[in-house]
């Protein structure tokens, strides 16, 4: 597709081609006008000048002269003669005429010549035309009124015969007694009116040269003069896209323009002061990033000398309750063993009382051994990082309840497990917490004769949440802050054993998955421990 | 045919004894051999230092490795066990107060071919004891086709 070259022109070019091209136009129109006026007004002169002639040939024509002329014997006398030099006179008077001449009609109604007169400055006017020749198509202006009209006429339009077209003027000619005896004729050569019209033309043609280039520069200069603001505008506009923020626009004219013009100043102003605005902000802004970023740099080296400090701290922790896992069931060993070895090989030389303090003496360090594995779980608990991910805890609950079962298949009890029951928890350290939960649901069950433990979801306080229920001996509420504290045991160790570690130990794995645990309970009903787990990974 | 020992490395003299204790009454004929540590361990394998001039091709029937030891550690003793060609097939049962699972994976990393912890209760230790002891010294020769009658009367 070819583009419109118009549309790759300038405003400035567009407004001056189009305002030259309206002058020019203009300029022609105005010139084609002028010349048609001044050519008709010509035309008109000549038809005043023709009848002027007709008027005075009639003046000066003998009528009773012209009457006696009837018969080709007639050229040559007296009268003919006369008259044939009457015409020569008005012929020579006369510019432009080509033809004075005379007709009469006829008894058979044609019209036929009497005197014909040519120009003799006209090369070819002579006719040869005598008296009593007829005169074949005179045309269509004198053959209608030829015998009627009494005053002299001359045509509105070119007349055309078998000798050329004329510009023709008639006058009736009468006699002294008042009787028509024909009509006088005076041609001027329409060649000659085209001529002088030519000459009009020519002229007209010369002055539209002349004012052409004048009146396209004038175009031209307004049109550019009227683009020149709007130019300027866009050379602002082009300037403060370039981020010349202090440069105005100046428009002379005090038209639309000019408000254009203060409308875009203003703009600028505003845009400037807004940028300079802007600026500063930014400043202020980088400033206190970098602010910020120092001190997070600061904090960071903050973190990272406290996570070293952590590790080390975990890492003697780790080295810590290795030794506790060795070291102190050794002793424990000892104790227990050498106090069996006693009951075995000195049981004779022991009363009663001996044998049983021997008891207690493995009974307390049956107890110890509790104690230190659930510090060992609680110490690895605290410690590794947590790996979530699903996990079906319906199945963890299965596993342990059947854990539980196998230690004790005599205990006769109900376990409810809700299926497809899912979390997002590390799987060792979850199978820790139902391991507790269920190991205590089991154990304060005991009593129980219809021991029944449930495990599943609700809603509880809000918000979904896994529970362990048992109907078991419970606990006061008035305690349940201190049940999930290291060492602190809510029943006599005679009634039930453990080592108090257990909740807190489960309190520190649900903390450490992000989610919270707590319990209600009653007295010699039984509890419910519910649990949630947040969104750790 | 002369029973092959069994190589007890306990450093614990108290814990020597209860094994020792524990193994006689499970009815084993083997001699057990006690090493105080590590050194002492590696010596009566390879036959060096104290045991100079033992006959090295005569190895204990299985090891009880305790993990803890003054001089040379558990782990290492086990890895220079499984570093010689002598002594890369012989029975090592590792017997220690540690239920650490870094350590038992360590051990069987190691090449252990048993991991046992000790437990607290005497007779529970007993048991244990004597199992592994019947256990081992039954099926040096052929590991793979101990039969669980013969386990059974063992530890009864």
């Amino acid at each position: 597709m070819i583009p419109n070259p118009f549309k790759l022109y300038g405003l400035k070019r567009k407004f001056g081609f189009v305002f030259a091209t309206l002058t020019l136009l203009t300029t022609l129109f105005l010139t084609i006008v002028l010349y048609w006026n001044i050519r008709i007004e010509v035309r008109e002169n000549l038809r005043e000048h023709l009848q002027h002639i007709v008027d005075l040939a009639t003046l000066i024509l003998d009528a009773d002269d012209h009457a006696t002329l009837r018969t080709r014997d007639d050229i040559g006398n007296a009268a003919y003669e006369r008259i044939k030099a009457t015409f020569q006179r008005i012929l020579k008077k006369a510019n432009n005429t080509t033809y004075v001449y005379s007709m009469r009609q006829n008894d058979k109604g044609e019209i036929e010549f009497v005197i014909v007169v040519g120009n003799e400055a006209v090369p070819n006017a002579s006719t040869g035309l005598l008296l009593g020749d007829v005169y074949e198509n005179p045309g269509p202006i004198i053959v209608p009124v030829f015998s009627t009209f009494e005053q002299p006429m001359v045509a509105k339009d070119f007349n055309t015969d078998k000798w050329g077209t004329w510009l023709s003027g008639f006058a009736p000619i009468k006699t002294s007694d008042g009787s028509r005896d024909g009509v006088l004729g005076v041609d001027i050569a329409a060649s000659e009116v085209i001529k002088q019209e030519q000459q009009i033309l020519w002229v007209a043609l010369t002055v539209f040269i002349l004012i052409a280039p004048f009146a396209s520069a004038v175009g031209w200069w307004l049109g550019c003069r009227l683009a020149a603001p709007i130019l300027s505008l866009t050379e602002g506009a082009n300037r403060i896209s370039r981020g010349e923020f202090d440069q105005r626009v100046t428009v002379t004219s005090k038209d639309e323009t000019f408000e254009l013009a203060m409308a875009f100043n203003k703009m600028t102003e505003h845009l400037s002061e807004t940028l300079k605005n802007l600026h500063n902000e930014i400043d202020m802004r980088r400033l206190a990033e970098d602010e910020v970023r120092q001190f997070n740099q600061k904090l960071e080296m903050r973190v990272t000398d406290r996570t070293r400090e952590l590790e080390l701290a975990n890492r003697e922790m780790e080295a810590f309750t290795y030794a506790v896992a060795h070291d102190l069931r050794a002793p424990l060993r000892t104790i227990h063993g050498f106090s069996e070895v006693l009951l075995e090989d000195y049981k004779d030389v022991l009363d009663d009382e001996g044998r049983l303090f021997l008891g207690y003496l493995q009974e307390g360090s049956r107890e110890m051994d509790d104690l230190i594995e659930g510090l060992l779980r609680l110490a690895s608990s605290t410690r590794g990082n947590i790996a979530s991910q699903e996990v079906d805890l319906s199945a963890v609950v299965k596993g342990v309840a059947d854990e539980l079962k196998r230690k004790e298949p005599d205990r006769q009890l109900t376990i409810h497990i809700a299926p497809r029951q899912t979390c997002r928890a590390d799987p060792k350290l979850i199978k820790v917490v139902m391991e507790n939960l269920l190991g205590n649901a089991w154990k304060y069950t005991s009593g129980k004769a219809d021991a029944f433990i449930e495990f599943g979801s609700c809603c509880e306080d809000g918000q979904s949440a896994f529970f362990v229920r048992d109907n078991g001996v419970g606990f006061d509420m008035a305690f349940s802050d201190k049940l999930f504290l290291p060492f602190h045991r809510l029943h006599q160790p005679e009634e039930f054993s453990g080592s108090g570690i257990g909740l807190a130990t489960v309190q520190w794995l649900i903390h450490r998955h992000g989610g919270a645990v707590w319990a209600k309970s009653v007295v010699g009903e039984g509890s419910v421990f519910y649990f949630t787990l947040g969104k750790s990974d | 045919m002369k029973e092959q020992p069994i190589l007890l490395v306990e450093d614990n003299p108290k814990d020597v004894i209860l094994t020792l204790r524990a193994l006689n009454k499970s009815n084993l004929v083997n001699e057990i051999v006690v090493a105080r540590n590590g050194i002492e361990a590696l010596d009566y394998l390879f036959a060096t230092g104290k045991y100079a001039g033992r006959n090295v091709n005569e190895l204990p029937a299985v090891v009880l490795l305790d993990l803890k030891l003054p001089k040379v550690d558990g782990f290492e003793v086990l890895r220079r066990i499984r570093a010689d060609v002598r002594t890369r097939l012989l029975p090592v049962v590792v017997i220690t107060s540690s239920s650490e699972e870094k350590d038992l994976n360590a051990c069987y990393e190691l090449g252990a071919n048993n991991y046992i912890t000790k437990p607290v209760a005497f007779s529970d230790f007993s048991t244990v004891i004597s199992s592994i002891g019947c256990y081992w010294t039954l099926t040096t020769d052929h590991p793979q086709k101990m039969e669980h009658s013969e386990l059974g009367s063992c530890i009864e």
